[in-house]
């Protein structure tokens, strides 16, 4: 085994601090970055790298600090993008062989746009599950993403390519996508943070689509500050994107130092604490967090999400009928070229008729009421962000997010913004996670306690060995 | 006019007319896999028309002025 022991600066924050300080340079950093990638192939995080544009980016933002120019944290700052977010120097593939493969050529998603405006340098397109659902199909061809701290387990998914570089410090953070869970359960199993944002937060054009209603693009970093420096930048309203939201976008960065006095934290115990399935490893770390919480201010109060199954369950409906939408003609004519995850899971979408897809619009109504009277009375929710550590690869199965149960959708129905927070480790060594749900558009405030959290411990400092073959 | 009769049929059956009708073919194994789910599937949306939630109205909103000047 070789061991890659060179660590570069584990956050955005800090490598940013250490770029205007001249003790490193973009082009440095990139080349670390590009040399830690390779030493760590096996772990399946990219599906192809833009070295050649990420050294033009590197070299720009370096000659732009020469010069006195400093468009902001992100400035030479190496990140990774999800492999169904267009970028104009690499395919989009979706890890798919159904995608046309001039989907999205030579054009980058406007989020990707913003991230280049603000002189961050993209190495390469990240794995997904394909199409952001399923499973990886080791049939098709596909790099089939591994969890760095064992890499005998899931990564999770959708979003896994990023988890897996953020994690192994292959990048310093990156976009993923979130219709169900696809930012947060990577993040959860990999042991960094990742935000779902309000649906409409983040324009999502230029992206291949899973359940519309539902999509939304995330920051998935080490921190919650990093995530913040992200967000800041990925923000705000595009006229390509009809679902998203004129809403100012803060300096979320600037917001985070409230501290956690006379915050109200609601705690679910019903479901949330006691589902069927939820690991008790999970639960312990989890309720063990929520107390550092309130030693630091918080003001703790348990509660109930009325119908948490049912918003489970009515999410997981809306988002394979609306991706059955999108794919069935595919579907039907190349079955076969879909993974074997992954048409088990779209298929799923012929299962339901059109008034059901109706009542899970009309009981979303009802949820949002409820949770719109609950967040009069918390300024967040704490949740385990999923019910176990990362499990075995081979002991996965597509039918697993039917049976088993979930605390991301409900939130992904409601469009509530949510954080995956690193919160301790299994007995096994696996990272476990923490959610932090707020009101829309309240980034800032989850941001914010998951920034006062991370002020008091240090879990989402830990790094996996980087070990490869 | 003749009296509502309830007609039975399997979960296989509405299972092969469900993906006949989305033209979707499957192999034998997947067939049995989505049967053993369908009932599953069938109840978590049978939840969803709870009596309580008869006077809501969609969430999702149409905005017919979009496209135009």
């Amino acid at each position: 085994m070789d061991v890659v022991t060179e660590l570069a600066p584990l956050t955005i924050a800090s490598a940013a601090a250490d770029l205007r300080a001249g003790t490193i340079t973009s082009v440095a950093l990139t080349t670390a970055m590009f040399d830690r990638i390779d030493a760590a192939d096996g772990l399946g995080a990219f599906v192809c790298l833009t070295r050649e544009s990420a050294m033009h980016a590197a070299e720009a933002a370096d000659a732009d600090f020469a010069a006195g120019i400093d468009r902001g944290a992100l400035q030479g700052i190496p990140l990774a993008v999800k492999d169904i977010i267009a970028t104009a120097d690499a395919p989009t593939t979706a890890n798919s062989r159904v995608l046309a493969p001039d989907w999205g050529a030579g054009i980058d998603a406007p989020v990707v746009s913003r991230l280049r405006a603000a002189g961050a340098v993209i190495v390469g397109k990240s794995t997904t599950s394909e199409f952001a659902c399923g499973l990886p199909d080791p049939d098709k061809g596909f790099p089939i993403p591994r969890n760095p701290w064992n890499p005998e387990h899931s990564a999770g998914g959708s979003s896994s390519g990023t988890g897996v570089a953020v994690a192994a410090g292959l990048v310093l953070g990156g976009l993923g996508t979130d219709t169900g869970g696809s930012v947060r359960f990577p993040a959860a199993l990999n042991g960094h943070t990742g935000l779902k944002v309000t649906f409409g937060r983040v324009p999502k054009n230029g992206v291949v689509p899973l359940g519309y209603s539902l999509d939304s693009i995330g920051p998935m970093a080490r921190s919650a500050e990093d995530c913040a420096l992200l967000l800041e930048v990925m923000a705000g309203p595009d006229p390509g994107d009809p679902s998203c939201a004129d809403v100012d976008v803060p300096a979320y960065s600037k917001h985070l130092g409230g501290g956690l006095d006379g915050v109200r934290i609601g705690v679910p115990m019903p479901y949330f604490f006691d589902a069927d399935g939820l690991d008790d490893e999970v639960r312990t770390a989890v309720l063990i967090a929520i107390d550092v919480l309130g030693s630091g201010g918080g003001v703790v109060s348990t509660t109930v999400v009325e119908h948490a199954r049912l918003a489970k369950e009515a999410n997981a409906i809306t988002m394979v009928a609306e991706a059955f939408a999108y794919h069935r003609n595919d579907l039907a004519a190349r079955w076969s070229d879909y993974g074997r995850h992954t048409r088990m899971t779209l298929g799923r979408g012929a299962m339901f008729t059109a008034a059901d897809y109706t009542q899970a619009q009309r009981f979303r109504s009802a949820f949002r009421r409820h949770l719109a009277e609950l967040f009069t009375r918390y300024d967040v929710l704490v949740t385990p962000t999923w019910p176990t550590p990362a499990p075995r690869i081979d002991m996965m199965a597509s039918e697993d997010n039917v049976l088993g149960p979930s605390f991301c959708g409900q939130w992904n129905l409601s469009g509530l913004p949510a954080v995956a927070v690193p919160c301790g480790f299994s007995s096994s060594g696996l990272p476990l996670s923490m959610q932090i749900i707020g009101k829309p558009f309240a980034e800032a405030a989850v941001l914010s306690v998951a920034h006062a959290y991370q002020q008091m411990t240090t879990w989402h400092q830990s790094s996996p060995s980087l070990t490869v073959r | 006019m003749d009296e509502p009769t309830t007609r039975e049929t399997t979960g296989a059956a509405t299972v092969a007319d469900l993906l006949a009708r989305a033209g979707l073919v499957v192999a034998d194994s997947e067939f049995e896999r989505f049967v053993r789910v369908y009932p599953l599937l069938r109840a978590q949306a049978d939840g969803l028309y709870a009596s309580e939630f008869a006077g809501e109205d969609l969430a999702l909103g149409f905005d017919p002025s979009i496209g135009f000047n």
